[in-house]
């Protein structure tokens, strides 16, 4: 792109209130833009005073959360559209997924989503709206906590699932955006006022942006004194970094970087029908934002012989080219090095079988072993198995999610798969469906995590 | 030899009057690669695959070079549960793809590890030219018998009288540069007076790292394992430590009589600092003295003014400062006017960053882009190759007098690209949660 583009404006939230201005200009995520200056006293909340939301009920905060969820489908403001319109200057998707993704934002607003996922989670509001008598005597509250986000800008659902668990769990959350979506946070957050303008869930987020790993701001605001937990989202750097202020009274909640897998019995090849419904379902979970979501099938181990293997990956390859709402249908070739490589593993056949070109419409390598470079931009390794328990040494504590066909053989594979590392089984297809709310994250209750509990002995 | 090549090198190679006009020069070269690729796509999978796909069936224009210029990770581009698996077979099959040998041929039986099949396939006149790859893969550059002829043809020009020579490195290795080594010590050297780093450098130590790591990301590898790995590499760094402090020593113990020292700039700058150590100081070099410096840092860390620094510290002696890959069979040579000059019988090429374009030089005769170049000289590889260095290249001739191109401000596109340490996605592998081992 060679046009010069003006320094962006991104403003910023504090408590609630709108903050603009132009003092810290900013190169970074691609683009140059610029914030007021941070103002690192008001970002904290002191604890001599109840937080803000200490005493609304759950059934308050979930009728704010929808009606700002709505307010956010309508974008009335225009808000989301600017923010869309930022995003498309350095997003590596086109404008139709992202598009495509903030269409589906609102549903994180759900009022019986929410619900379900307290339930879930906690199992009942009653804890995060009072105490709890205890079986065996004694009482327990889940207290709010004061928390830093460090936010992930490659989806947008992660500021509105951090917008929406933040203010369930009752507590105070500093957003730090992301260099590569610096508008969506504060555009959920400026929805929360505009629907209920000075209400306690309004004036218990602050969204603003810092250089990530900058010691100045970090080093003063990551303290026990000022927040309990930090919660990081992806990318080993990030997480080291915020690692480092890990103490007592400052815990790290991490959605740590993961990778994801299918598993495919032999039950596909009985018709052919179940191999091409089969072959699509595994295109489904392979490309979700061409196939850069953790949640992106990259490895995909089939029972079979070599040819019926080949079988499934002629029709994978075919199937991975659709355009799906969350993914192009041409997507940038892989780096020089994986296409090298690639090329050496077509050249040896048929130890290895290369199925597609590099003409970003998809690609399917067969082995007998998962490659070692970690496909991505539609490409999918499928590994040739004797039988699916064989592929349980492949998968480790990074793997998240296993789309399994067919789905009735999950139960004989779950426990090894969650001894294995694996957090999350889904059918083969499912990969991106989100599922009912309420079910664990990453292997762990993020409402759970995100509270204090606090016990009043008789 | 053709008569092409024969014709090219004999008027191009160092030390050869430049006796050819431009046109020509342009002309053989484009000659010598149509005439490679005709012979080399039949034994080259990856060349004919190349060849094909962009519809090429002959070379009559630089333009053509450009799709099939290898990168430098063809040549590691095979799986790398290979190495770590001991499966020297296939890796022979997948060395075959990308050079122009039958490496399959060769018995690896009795292989035990990376350098075993490395010695095996030398017997066999297979010389595979290594580079150890610190954390990452490997790459093997497989030259053969003729190949490695002409380079110590041209080395042994010499009519230098036998004096002590050192090597800032490991002399045992299947590396170009020990080669060279080895051919001059041999042509010059003099007897009890020949250094280097002896001890053998081992592949397969930096494969063990690789192996540790994919260990631990299997859940395979056991708490001992670790620990006795990082035990043993911090052993041998400080075996390494003091073989090269009585290496450098050795050095400048020859300081008062003519010698020859080789090195890459991150040794030259190790040099320095042991002699600053025993306090001695700038220009106690004989000026019979020869210094080349090639080469990196290698991760030697280093103030900005280390050139200047290290030519101070050796005073007036001969020196040559070249740059080059280990794909290409000539390198280029500072001259006094501080640019590189371009080995003759070698194409260049200057494309974009993404390296599919070839770039034009602007009216001045300069061009900033990719390095690339296509050399006839190999008969064992495919001399066409796409490095990773971004660097201005100047097609007009060089106030020195040696003809051009010349290159200058050649810095590694790696170190150029933006950190983006702010932008996080939560797609990751399993490196990720392998905390560093020693060593590694």
């Amino acid at each position: 792109m060679t046009e010069v583009l003006t320094s962006a404006a991104v403003p910023h939230v504090v408590k609630g209130d709108v903050v603009e201005g132009a003092a810290d200009h900013h190169d970074a995520g691609g683009m140059s833009f610029h914030t007021p200056r941070l103002d690192l006293d008001r970002l904290v909340w002191s604890r001599a005073e109840p937080l803000p939301l200490a005493d609304t009920s759950v059934d308050e905060i979930i009728q704010v959360l929808a009606a700002a969820g709505e307010h956010v489908r309508d974008d009335a403001d225009g808000l989301l559209g600017a923010a869309l319109d930022l995003l498309c200057r350095t997003s590596p998707y086109e404008r139709r997924i992202l598009e495509n993704s903030y269409a589906e934002l609102w549903r994180v607003f759900d009022a019986d989503r929410m619900r379900a996922m307290v339930a879930g989670e906690l199992g009942s509001t009653a804890a995060l709206d009072g105490w709890v008598r205890h079986s065996d005597g004694g009482s327990v509250r889940a207290y709010p906590s004061r928390i830093i986000h460090v936010l992930a800008g490659n989806a947008p659902s992660v500021a509105a699932l951090s917008v929406v668990r933040g203010a369930l769990s009752k507590g105070v959350h500093l957003l730090k955006l992301p260099s590569n979506d610096l508008l969506t946070a504060t555009t959920i957050v400026r929805a929360v006022s505009a629907v209920a303008p000075g209400h306690p869930v309004a004036r218990s987020f602050s969204a603003v942006y810092w250089r990530g790993g900058d010691d100045a701001v970090e080093g003063a605001l990551c303290r026990p004194q000022y927040f309990d937990k930090l919660i990081a989202w992806g990318g080993e750097r990030a997480i080291a970094s915020a690692a480092k202020y890990v103490g007592p009274g400052f815990e790290l909640i991490s959605f740590d970087p993961k990778n994801s897998i299918s598993m495919i019995g032999e039950e596909v090849f009985e018709s052919d029908a179940s191999l091409r419904s089969a072959a699509a379902a595994a295109a489904l979970d392979a490309t979700p934002y061409n196939q850069e979501a953790c949640i992106a099938s990259r490895f995909q181990f089939v029972e079979g012989t070599v040819e019926q293997v080949d079988r499934f990956c002629a029709q994978l390859s075919l199937e991975l080219a659709a355009e799906r709402p969350l993914t192009s249908a041409v997507v940038d070739p892989p780096p020089r090095d994986v296409r090298d490589e690639i090329d050496a593993l077509a050249g040896l056949e048929p130890m290895y079988r290369v199925f597609g070109q590099f003409d970003g419409r998809g690609l399917v390598i067969r082995s007998d072993e998962p490659v070692g470079f970690s496909p991505s931009g539609k490409v999918v390794n499928v590994v040739r198995v004797s039988s699916l328990s064989a592929a349980l040494a492949h998968v480790n504590v990074s793997t998240q999610t296993v789309g399994v066909f067919p789905a009735a053989r999950k139960a004989a594979l779950r426990d090894a798969l969650a001894a294995a590392g694996a957090q999350r089984l889904v059918p083969l297809g499912m990969a991106a469906g989100g599922g009912p709310a309420g079910l664990p994250h990453d292997g762990f209750y993020p409402l759970h995590r995100m509270v204090r509990w606090i016990s009043d002995q008789d | 030899m053709t008569d092409t090549r024969h014709h090219l090198l004999e008027a191009t190679l160092p030390g050869r009057a430049a006796s050819l006009q431009p046109e020509e020069l342009a002309r053989l070269r484009l000659l010598a690669a149509d005439e490679r690729l005709q012979e080399q796509r039949r034994t080259i999978p990856v060349l004919d695959k190349r060849a094909s796909e962009a519809g090429l069936t002959a070379i009559t224009d630089v333009h053509d070079l450009v799709p099939l210029l290898f990168a430098h990770s063809v040549y590691k581009s095979y799986p790398e549960s290979f190495v770590l698996d001991g499966r020297w077979d296939r890796l022979s099959v997948w060395l075959d793809t990308v050079s122009t040998h039958t490496a399959a041929a060769v018995d690896v039986a009795e292989v035990g590890d990376v350098d075993a099949w490395i010695e095996q396939l030398r017997r066999s006149g297979v010389f595979v030219m290594a580079s150890s790859g610190t954390s990452g893969k490997s790459s093997f550059l497989p030259l053969n018998g003729a190949d490695m002829a002409f380079l110590e043809a041209r080395l042994a020009v010499t009519d230098r009288a036998p004096c002590p020579i050192s090597f800032l490195g490991p002399s045992e290795a299947p590396m170009r540069v020990a080669y060279n080594f080895k051919a001059m010590a041999r042509a010059f050297g003099r007897p009890g007076a020949v250094h280097s780093l002896d001890a053998p450098l081992r592949l397969s130590e930096q494969i063990e790292v690789a192996a540790l790591r994919k260990a631990m990301a299997d859940g395979t590898a056991q708490p001992s394992e670790v620990a006795k790995f990082e035990a043993e590499a911090t052993r041998r760094a400080a075996e390494r430590e003091a073989a090269v402090t009585a290496l450098l020593d050795a050095v400048l113990s020859h300081r008062d009589e003519p010698q020859v020292i080789f090195g890459g700039w991150g040794m030259h700058w190790r040099l320095l600092e042991r002699a600053r150590e025993r306090g001695i100081g700038d220009g106690t070099f004989h000026p019979g003295t020869f210094v080349n410096f090639s080469g990196g840092l290698k991760g030697v860390s280093v103030p900005a003014d280390y050139e200047a620094q290290v030519f101070a510290f050796f005073g007036a002696v001969q020196r040559r400062v070249g740059y080059g890959m280990s794909e290409l069979s000539g390198s280029f040579v500072r001259c006094p006017h501080g640019v590189y000059h371009w080995p003759q019988w070698i194409v260049p090429l200057v494309l974009d960053e993404a390296g599919e374009t070839l770039l034009d030089a602007g009216p001045d005769g300069r061009v900033r882009g990719r390095v690339a170049a296509y050399d006839p000289a190999w008969g064992g590889i495919w001399g066409g190759v796409v490095s990773g260095d971004q660097a201005t290249v100047d097609f007009g001739g060089c106030a020195c007098g040696q003809p051009g191109p010349t290159l200058t401000d050649i810095v590694r596109y790696s170190d150029l690209s933006a950190a983006g340490d702010d932008k996080l996605t939560c797609g990751g592998t399993i490196d990720a949660y392998i905390r560093g081992i020693v060593g590694s």
